[in-house]
């Protein structure tokens, strides 16, 4: 009985062997079937079926833009102009989750071929062996003379060559509502003063029942006010930025904390909201679009929902220019990063250099509402002749980023929102929330 | 006689491995699960572990607890903590006590009333903070117009802008959320208590308020014991809630310990004194889980 037994199991095993055997010669990488395989002679090794290349695939992460259809728009145009040479896997990942999928994809060896990559996330990745270097390959690049040199020292990032292929860039300016600013009297602000000035004609009681229901600025108190923040209150100094030559913070300065007073002012004096002090991106945006507000801080991006609910009774102006004489705008990057864990790193980079063409950096800049940085684009008419296009572009090459370093994240997420808050609310004064914010920066 | 120690031998080995290996996958499971994640983060609260320092990583010893005192955020989330439970399972105990005793009342439409009440408990934690956000808004807020409407206020408060309002309005959003969750479990106890306990009190002539007390909370105690803990260690690890309607301000006035430990760590990339700060989270909740098996252990035996 046994015997018997052992005898099925053995046949079966043996079945099981050969349909195996069977399914494997079915493979792509099978030998050829035919006698004159392993045969070394040319004729007979060029056949036209091994003569077309085979595909090479890349997978690309992104996140998707407020339009959601840019990507898709750019998948239809890379498989016309690559066919079935290179297919790339366009990966849509939530922005508010991209970092963390792709910290852990990149520190477990795997990940994407291809992704966006915050200029903040790049000493990071670098330091985790996650960014491959890109120096030679945009050196290369028929269209490298088209980007500026203030671009690519900003995709630097500190690091010690070119690891992020400029992709994006937006800067900070003001929308003013223009009926606004007639029925005040009072021109649009070109020096921070003028901005404070304007700020306390624009708040006003516009149907007379006693209450304020204007106020002149939407002041971000919550997360990522950190912007506008700085725009106003750093003017205040000649050449000032978050750190000095020698790389301390340097945000502690009697006229910076008298600026940053007359900032949190505007709250104390009611020339903003009451609720600013809490308020993110979506509560300054309808405070301004229902008309709560008369001055908006934001960039291109927003350009689209604004003419949507205005038409014409708005415009942008540039951020104003502070007692220094200077005007400290600001402005926010990506860029496109290769993974050097990619099997197939040649494919990426032409995936890279294809997708930051003048040819797709302008479709981008168009449909997303970026502001152009290659020369060729620039000069377009459409962009030329467009206010919101026009004054960002005016303003790209004076426009700060955020300084790229450890404590970049602490600062931005955590420190300054609470430290600001606290000093709207009284707790702390004006110095005390500097000192507190340079503390942060320097790490200590 | 041999054989029969031999026997006994493998008997003796087999008593020993068979149980092991049947309760390998379900060991390897809680290893994986919970024990190697818990060790991890003990062993990054002992490092600098930054990921946007990534390359000086190293083992600081015990610094990472000493330098989180120093913290103003921290040492405000300790009293916002301890507010943002006590009285949110407080009052979440109260309110769902109340609403299971009148979904007990037998009257039409009740179903229907049941199948409502659970609503908040089954909606997601974003989407009811992003709608109690614009219901506290300052300037378009329902409830605002509402105060205004009566004449209670003439100005509309921004009641999350204000360092006095804005976490007891996040307590009022979590009581709304977690409140039936009270009165279901309460609602399922009440509906086990055998009737004859109401009938003999009723013989010998105890009124609503002694039945309620002699007969309904002392049948009840169990579920409301095991029910409060449970609530007390969720609402602990809250942090959706609050991170989307203030993120913790204005300032520090409603920064909790969980709060905080996810800022540091998924914000700011700070998973060393992340982790730290969610060990010391981890500590108290062991108090509190000593309490509650304890209370449990003692409802059992009564």
């Amino acid at each position: 009985m046994k015997k018997k037994r052992l005898g099925k199991a053995l046949a079966a095993l043996g079945l099981c062997v050969s349909m195996a055997g069977t399914l494997a010669g079915c493979g792509k990488n099978a030998a050829p079937q035919n006698p004159s395989a392993g045969s070394d002679t040319p004729a007979e090794s060029s056949s036209p079926q091994e003569d077309k290349e085979e595909t090479v695939e890349i997978t690309y992460w992104y996140w998707e833009d407020e339009q959601g259809t840019i990507e898709n728009m750019l998948k239809d145009k890379w498989e016309a102009y690559a066919g079935d040479r290179i297919k790339v896997k366009f990966e849509s990942i939530p922005s508010s989750s991209f970092h963390d999928k792709l910290i852990t994809a990149v520190s477990t060896g795997t990940g994407p071929d291809v992704f966006i990559c915050k200029p903040m996330w790049a000493p990071e990745l670098h330091g985790m062996g996650g960014l491959a270097n890109m120096g030679q390959v945009f050196d290369g690049w028929e269209y490298a003379e088209e980007v500026d040199d203030f671009m690519l020292n900003q995709m630097l990032c500190g690091l010690d060559d070119l690891y992020l292929y400029p992709r994006t860039t937006i800067v900070m300016y003001l929308y003013c509502r223009k009926s606004m600013f007639e029925k005040a009297g009072i021109a649009y602000p070109a020096t921070v003063q003028e901005f404070f000035d304007a700020c306390e004609k624009l708040t006003a009681d516009t149907d007379g029942d006693g209450k304020v229901d204007q106020y002149g600025f939407g002041m971000r108190g919550g997360s990522g006010g950190h912007y506008m923040w700085s725009s106003f209150v750093f003017s205040g100094v000649k050449d000032m930025d978050y750190y000095d030559a020698d790389g301390n913070a340097a945000l502690m300065n009697e006229k910076i904390a008298e600026m940053n007073q007359k900032f949190i002012d505007l709250y104390h004096n009611g020339y903003v909201p009451p609720s600013a002090s809490t308020d993110g991106f979506s509560e300054v945006l309808t405070n301004f679009k229902s008309g709560v507000t008369a001055m908006l801080y934001h960039h291109i991006a927003s350009i689209n929902t604004i003419r949507e609910t205005f038409g014409d009774d708005f415009d942008v102006i540039p951020v104003p220019t502070g007692e220094s004489g200077q005007a400290f705008g600001c402005q926010e990057m990506t860029g496109w990063a290769i993974n050097p864990n990619s099997k197939n790193i040649e494919a990426a980079e032409e995936f890279v250099k294809w997708a930051a063409s003048p040819e797709i950096h302008d479709v981008r800049c168009e449909k997303l509402q970026q502001v152009p940085f290659m020369s060729s684009v620039q000069t377009m008419d459409k962009y030329q002749n467009d206010p919101a296009y026009k004054v960002s572009m005016d303003n790209l090459l004076s426009a700060h980023t955020l300084p790229v370093g450890p404590e970049l994240t602490t600062y931005t997420e955590e420190v300054w929102a609470q430290s600001f808050q606290r000093a709207l609310m009284g707790e702390i004064n004006s110095m005390e929330m500097l000192e507190q914010l340079d503390q942060c920066l320097n790490g200590e | 006689m041999d054989r029969g120690k031999q026997t006994n031998k493998r008997r003796r080995k087999s008593d020993v491995y068979v149980p092991l290996i049947l309760l390998a996958p379900a060991l390897l499971l809680v290893v994986g699960v919970i024990i190697y994640p818990i060790c991890h983060a003990v062993g990054l609260s002992f490092q600098y572990y930054k990921l946007t320092d990534f390359a000086n990583r190293q083992f600081i010893g015990f610094q990472n607890y000493i330098d989180i005192w120093k913290n103003e955020a921290f040492i405000a989330s300790l009293g916002n903590t301890v507010k943002w439970v006590v009285i949110t399972v407080a009052l979440q105990f109260l309110l769902g006590l109340g609403l299971a005793m009148i979904l007990n009342i037998p009257f039409r439409g009740r179903g229907v009333i049941r199948s409502i009440t659970l609503m908040p408990w089954v909606t997601p934690g974003v989407v009811i903070a992003l709608m109690w956000v614009w219901i506290y808004n300052g300037n378009f807020g329902i409830l605002n117009h509402c105060l205004i409407s009566l004449g209670i206020i003439h100005q509309g408060v921004p009641w999350l802008g204000s360092g006095k309002t804005a976490l007891y309005c996040q307590i009022v959003t979590m009581i709304w959320q977690g409140l039936p969750f009270f009165a279901i479990m309460i609602l399922a106890a009440l509906q086990i208590i055998p009737s004859d306990l109401y009938e003999a009190a009723e013989i010998s002539g105890a009124g609503s308020w002694q039945k309620f007390i002699y007969i309904t909370l002392p049948q009840i105690m169990p579920t409301i014991v095991t029910t409060c803990m449970l609530r007390i260690i969720w609402v602990f690890n809250n942090v959706e809630v609050l991170y989307l309607m203030t993120g913790g301000g204005p300032g520090h006035s409603s920064m909790t310990v969980s709060l905080i430990a996810y800022i540091r760590a998924q914000k700011s990339l700070d998973f060393g004194q992340g982790s730290t700060i969610a060990i010391y989270g981890t500590l108290f909740m062991i108090l509190f889980m000593a309490v509650y098996l304890k209370l449990t252990r003692k409802g059992e035996f009564e």
